[in-house]
C-alpha cells in the first residue's frame, strides 16, 4: 500500500440492476461535494471488465470532465471522490488477489494502512469482525480511518469509524441504487433518498445478492467536528441527524451577543459568512446587506493553495455595492478567520474605495490556531493569521476597527441545542486538545 | 358442520391460513396441494386428520381431480396464479364446489393492471392515477423518449410482484441515463411477458408517486367488504429500504386497526375504495367476488389514500400478520363469505401489534438459483420460547431434511404491545435461522421506532399537501413555456 493524500469528500452508487450506467450520477454526485475540495477529483467505475479509473488535477467536477463523454462509459457501481491538497488520492490494496481501490478522509503513513490492509480479508470473510478489529486499530492509530473501498470484483465496503469525525450517509434510489455520501445533499441532487448516517464504528457491504450492515457499531466515542458544522458542509446537508443550516442559525445566536452595537449595517462575507450575517443581524436589531458581486465562477478562497490565485480569487468574488457601505459603520461576519487574506483585502477595499466610517469584524468560530491531524484542510501553522499574531494585533493587521471572536463556550453552548455535550466537539484547531480515542 | 378443506398453496401466507383453518371449532379436515412439502402446512394438515398432496396446484384440472378424490366441501386458494388461470372457474363448474378465491373473471384486478385501472377510471373510483397501456415495444418506447416523466414501469400482467421499476426523473441533467434505463426495462418486461398469451397489454407506465404505503385486506362476498386491520409491507430486499424488490422482507401491524402514520378517515376512505372496486367488478364482469380482495394502497400528495396494485389474495407476508391473531373462526368467515352474510361476521383479533419478518437464503431475489437448495437449521424451540410464530414459506423437506427453495424460506410472526416492542421479539429471534454454509438475508430495520418515527414524519407531510389539494380542486395546471397551458384532470 502506497501512502497517498485524503480525500474530503466520497460518493459511491452500487445498481443492483446491471442495466446502468452510472457515470454520469457520480459526476454530478461529486459535484455536489464539490464545495469540499477543489484541487482535484476522480471517479472508479465497475463494469464486469474489472475496474476503470479517471482521474483529474482540475478541482472543479464540471471542467474536470467531459459529461459528454461520460454518459457513455460503462459501468453500474461507481466510487468518486473530491480532495483538496495537491497529489494522488488514490491507494490500491488488496484482499487476497483481488485489487481494490480505496479513498481514505486522513493521510495514513504506510504503516498504518498495513495494518488496516490486513484486516480486509477479514471484513470480508466476516463483516462484523472484521469491523470490530478496524474499532481496535482506529483506536490504536487514533485518527479518523474511516474508507469506501472498491474491489476489482464489484464488491463496495464503507467503514466508518468510531471517532464519527468524518461524516458518512447512506441513500438509496428506488429499487436501483445504494447510496454512499460524505453529505446527504449529493443523494438528493442526483434524484436519491437520504436514509440514515452511517453509525460510528460501523460497516456495510454491497455484493451482488447481499448489502450488509455490521450488527456491531461504536456509539461510545462518537466525536463532533466543529470545522464541519460552522463552514464545511452544505447548508442543505443534515450531517449526524444535525442540520447544518440550523446549527449555524443557533451558533450566530450565541455568537450575537458579542457583536458591537456601534454598527449600522450588518454584511457577510461571501458566501458562507452570509448565513451568519443574516441571523446576526435580526439578533442585534440592525440592517442585514448583501455587501458584495461576484464576477465569474464560485470559488472558495479558502481552499485555493496558491498565494497569487488566492488573491485572484477573492478579488473576483468582492466587487462592493458602494450604496450600502459608503459613510456607514459595517460590522462585517466570517465564519472563520484563517489565514485572513480575503477579510484583509476586502477591509482594505471598502475602507480605501468606498469609504465607510468603521468596520468591525465579528467570527463566528473561535480562533484557529493548528493544523488538523484529521484531515480537514487548514493550512498549516505557520500561515494562520491566529497562530502567528496576537489577538491584540489583529485589528491593525486586518486594518478593523475591532475583531470578536466567538468563545469556545458560544460553540459548546450551540452544539448542546442539539444534544451534543462539550466534551464530544472536537476543538483541536482552535485548542490544540486532541479528543480521547 | 364438519368440512374437508383443499387449500392451494405453499407459502408461509399459506402455513398461516392451515393454521388458522385448524384452529377452527368446526369438524375440519385440511387438505393441501402443494409442488413442494411444506413442513408446516403439512403437519396442518395431520392434525386435522387431513394431509398434503404433492402436485400442480396451477393447473384447474389437476385440482379439480384432488378435490374429487378427498370429496373437498370447499377449495381455499392462496396465492394468486390458480386463480389468473381459472381454478375457480373450474372447480365451481366441474364440481359445483364453492371456492375462497375470485374466478379468473374477477381476479383480472390483480392480473391485468390496465384491468384494474381502466376500472377506476370509468367508475371513478377515488385513488386513481394516470396510466398508459402498450401492446407493442415501439410504441412504450416512442412514448418514453418524448415524456421524460418521473415513472413506475410495470409489466401490464402480475408476474409475482415483481418487475416493477420506478424511476424518479426530476433532474434534467440525469434524464439521458434514466431514459436508457427505462428503454431496456420496457424491452425486458417485453420479452418476459411474452411467454403470458392471457392478457393484451404488456407494459403499463403510470405517473411516479410517492409515500407511506400500506395494505389493506378485505374478506368480501361479492356484496359486502369486511375489512381487516391496516398492515405494512416492506418491499426492498435490504435494509434502510436499499435494493431490489422483494416479495416483502417483513410487515407491521399495530394493535388497533389502523397504523400509527394513517388516520382513521384515511383507513374509512381506503376500505370505501375497496368496496367501489369489488361493486365495479361486478357491474363489469357480472361476477360476484368472492374471497380475499386487497389494497395496496399510498397515501399520496394526489389523493391521500391511492390505489397501487389490487391483491386477488391475502398478502405475503401481510397475510400472516392478521391469520396470526385472528379470533374469530376462519371457517365460519368462509361460511359468510359463501352465503353472503358477511355483515353478520364480527372480525375478532387478538389486540396486539404484530410484526413479521422473513428470512431468505442470499442470491433471493434476483437469483433464485443460487438462493436453491441450502439445507436450513432452525432452533425453533428458542423462537417459541420468545413467543414468536414460526411460518414456512419456500422450503423443501425431503428425507427429514429441509431445504430452500429459492424465495422467503421462513416467515417469524412477533407480538408486543406496540410495533417497536413486536420488532425487538422478532429480531431477537432471526438469528435461530440459518443456512449451512450459505448466507441469508433479513432486515432488522423493519418495525423500529426511528423507521416508525420516519414514516410518521412522512405521512405528515403528505397529508398537508393532500388535504390543501383535495380542499381545492383535483386538478394540476401543466405549463410548459411555448407549449400552452394543460389541465390534467382526475
Amino acid at each position: 500500500m502506497r501512502s497517498a493524500e485524503p480525500v474530503t469528500g466520497i460518493f459511491a452508487v452500487y445498481a443492483f440492476d446491471e442495466m446502468w450506467r452510472v457515470a454520469k450520477v457520480v459526476y454530478y454526485g461529486i459535484m455536489a461535494l464539490n464545495h469540499r475540495g477543489q484541487a482535484g477529483c476522480g471517479m472508479c467505475l465497475f463494469s464486469g471488465r474489472g475496474l476503470s479509473l479517471l482521474e483529474s488535477n482540475i478541482g472543479y467536477v464540471d471542467v474536470a470532465f467531459n459529461v459528454e463523454e461520460l454518459v457513455g462509459r460503462e459501468g453500474w457501481i461507481g466510487l468518486g471522490w473530491v480532495y483538496s491538497t495537491v497529489g494522488r488520492v488514490v491507494k490500491r490494496v488488496h484482499i487476497g488477489s483481488k485489487e481494490c481501490i480505496c479513498v481514505f478522509y486522513v493521510d495514513l503513513p504506510e504503516r498504518d494502512l498495513e495494518k488496516i490492509s490486513k484486516v480486509l480479508p477479514e471484513l470480508k470473510r466476516d463483516l462484523d469482525e472484521g469491523v470490530e478489529k478496524l474499532n481496535v486499530l482506529s483506536r490504536e492509530i487514533q485518527r479518523p480511518i474511516s474508507f469506501v473501498l472498491l474491489t476489482e470484483d464489484g464488491e463496495l465496503y464503507v467503514y466508518r469509524d468510531p471517532s464519527g469525525l468524518k461524516p458518512l450517509h447512506v441513500g438509496a434510489y428506488g429499487f436501483d441504487l445504494g447510496i454512499i455520501s460524505t453529505e446527504p445533499c449529493a443523494i438528493e441532487c442526483i434524484g436519491g433518498d437520504p436514509r440514515a448516517d452511517m453509525p460510528p464504528g460501523s460497516a456495510m457491504c454491497f455484493t451482488k445478492y447481499l448489502v450488509e450492515r455490521s450488527r456491531v457499531q461504536d456509539l461510545h466515542r462518537r466525536k463532533y467536528c466543529a470545522l464541519e458544522y460552522i463552514y464545511y458542509s452544505r447548508l442543505d446537508s443534515t450531517i449526524d441527524e444535525i442540520p447544518v443550516y440550523d446549527f449555524r442559525r443557533t451558533l450566530s445566536q450565541t455568537v450575537s451577543r458579542r457583536a458591537p452595537l456601534s454598527v449600522d449595517v450588518v454584511i457577510g462575507v461571501p458566501e458562507t459568512g452570509v448565513v451568519y450575517a443574516v441571523e446576526i443581524a435580526k439578533h442585534i436589531g440592525r440592517d442585514f446587506s448583501f455587501g458584495f458581486v461576484q464576477t465569474g465562477r464560485r470559488i472558495r478562497s479558502a481552499l485555493v493553495q496558491d498565494y497569487l490565485e488566492r488573491l485572484i480569487g477573492v478579488q473576483l468574488k468582492m466587487s462592493p455595492i458602494r450604496c450600502v457601505m459608503q459613510g456607514r459603520s459595517i460590522l462585517l461576519v466570517d465564519d472563520s478567520l484563517l489565514k485572513g487574506i480575503t477579510l484583509r483585502n476586502i477591509i482594505q477595499y471598502i475602507r480605501n474605495r468606498v469609504g465607510v466610517r468603521e468596520v468591525h469584524v465579528l467570527v463566528a468560530s473561535p480562533p484557529i490556531r493548528y493544523e488538523c491531524p484529521f484531515g480537514m484542510d487548514i493550512p498549516p501553522r505557520e500561515e494562520l493569521l491566529c497562530a502567528n499574531v496576537s489577538l491584540e494585533d489583529l485589528p491593525r493587521v486586518l486594518d478593523a476597527d475591532s475583531v470578536t471572536f466567538a468563545t469556545l463556550d458560544d460553540l459548546y453552548e450551540a452544539f448542546e441545542k442539539f444534544n451534543v455535550d462539550k466534551d464530544q466537539v472536537c476543538t483541536y484547531c482552535m485548542t490544540g486538545r486532541l479528543p480521547t480515542w | 358442520m364438519s368440512y374437508r378443506i383443499l387449500l392451494l398453496g405453499e407459502g408461509a401466507r399459506e402455513h398461516a391460513i392451515a393454521e388458522a383453518i385448524s384452529r377452527s371449532v368446526h369438524k375440519v379436515k385440511l387438505y393441501a396441494l402443494s409442488s413442494h412439502v411444506n413442513p408446516g402446512i403439512r403437519d396442518c394438515c395431520k392434525r386435522t386428520g387431513g394431509e398434503l398432496i404433492v402436485g400442480d396446484f396451477l393447473n384447474p384440472d389437476k385440482v379439480v381431480e384432488v378435490a374429487r378424490n378427498i370429496g373437498a366441501d370447499l377449495v381455499v386458494v392462496g396465492p394468486e396464479e390458480p386463480l389468473f388461470r381459472g381454478v375457480t372457474n373450474a372447480v365451481e363448474e366441474k364440481l359445483g364446489v364453492p371456492c375462497i378465491g375470485p374466478r379468473r373473471e374477477a381476479a383480472q384486478i390483480e392480473q391485468s393492471k390496465a384491468f384494474l385501472r381502466e376500472l377506476m377510471w370509468k367508475y371513478k373510483i377515488p385513488g386513481r392515477l394516470r396510466f398508459r397501456t402498450f401492446r407493442d415495444v415501439a410504441e412504450a418506447l416512442e412514448y418514453i423518449k418524448e415524456t421524460g416523466e418521473s415513472v413506475a414501469i410495470k409489466p401490464a400482467r402480475q408476474v409475482g410482484g415483481k418487475g416493477v421499476k420506478i424511476v424518479a426523473d426530476i433532474q434534467a441533467y440525469l434524464r439521458d441515463v434514466r431514459t436508457e434505463v427505462k428503454i431496456e426495462h420496457v424491452k425486458r418486461i417485453y420479452s418476459e411477458l411474452s411467454r403470458y398469451s392471457d392478457i393484451e397489454h404488456r407494459i403499463l407506465i403510470e405517473e411516479k408517486v410517492e409515500g407511506p404505503e400500506y395494505t389493506l385486506q378485505c374478506f368480501t362476498d361479492g356484496q359486502n367488504v369486511m375489512p381487516l386491520p391496516l398492515v405494512q409491507d416492506y418491499k426492498h430486499a435490504f435494509e434502510l429500504g436499499i435494493g431490489p424488490e422483494t416479495g416483502g422482507m417483513g410487515s407491521i401491524m399495530d394493535k388497533g386497526w389502523v397504523l400509527p402514520f394513517i388516520t382513521q378517515e384515511e383507513y374509512e376512505r381506503s376500505v370505501e375504495i375497496v368496496r367501489r372496486i369489488v361493486q365495479a367488478v361486478r357491474e363489469e364482469t357480472g361476477t360476484e367476488y368472492r374471497g380475499i380482495i386487497a389494497g395496496q394502497m399510498m397515501l399520496t400528495t394526489i389523493w391521500g389514500p391511492t390505489v397501487i396494485e389490487c391483491y386477488s389474495r391475502f398478502g405475503d407476508p401481510e397475510g400472516v400478520n392478521v391469520l396470526s391473531v385472528l379470533e374469530t373462526d376462519i371457517v365460519d368467515i368462509f361460511e359468510a363469505v359463501l352465503s353472503k352474510a358477511l355483515p353478520k361476521i364480527k372480525i375478532e383479533r387478538k389486540p396486539v401489534a404484530v410484526v413479521v419478518k422473513a428470512v431468505a437464503p442470499a442470491g433471493y431475489p434476483l437469483n433464485k438459483r443460487l438462493a436453491q437448495g441450502h439445507i436450513l437449521e432452525i432452533d425453533k424451540e428458542k423462537i417459541e420460547s420468545k413467543g414468536c410464530k414460526l411460518y414456512f414459506g419456500s422450503v423443501h423437506e425431503e428425507e427429514g431434511v429441509l431445504k430452500t427453495a429459492g424465495s422467503r424460506a421462513v416467515e417469524i410472526a412477533g407480538f408486543g404491545d406496540n410495533i417497536p416492542e413486536a420488532a425487538e421479539k422478532v429480531n431477537s429471534v432471526l438469528g435461530c435461522v440459518r443456512l449451512r454454509d450459505w448466507k441469508v438475508l433479513y432486515r432488522l430495520d423493519i418495525g423500529s421506532e426511528e423507521s416508525l418515527r420516519k414514516i410518521i414524519m412522512q405521512a405528515e407531510l403528505i397529508r398537508q399537501v393532500y388535504r390543501a389539494r383535495l380542499s381545492r380542486e383535483l386538478k394540476i395546471y401543466d405549463w410548459i413555456p411555448g407549449k400552452g397551458l394543460r389541465v390534467i384532470e382526475y
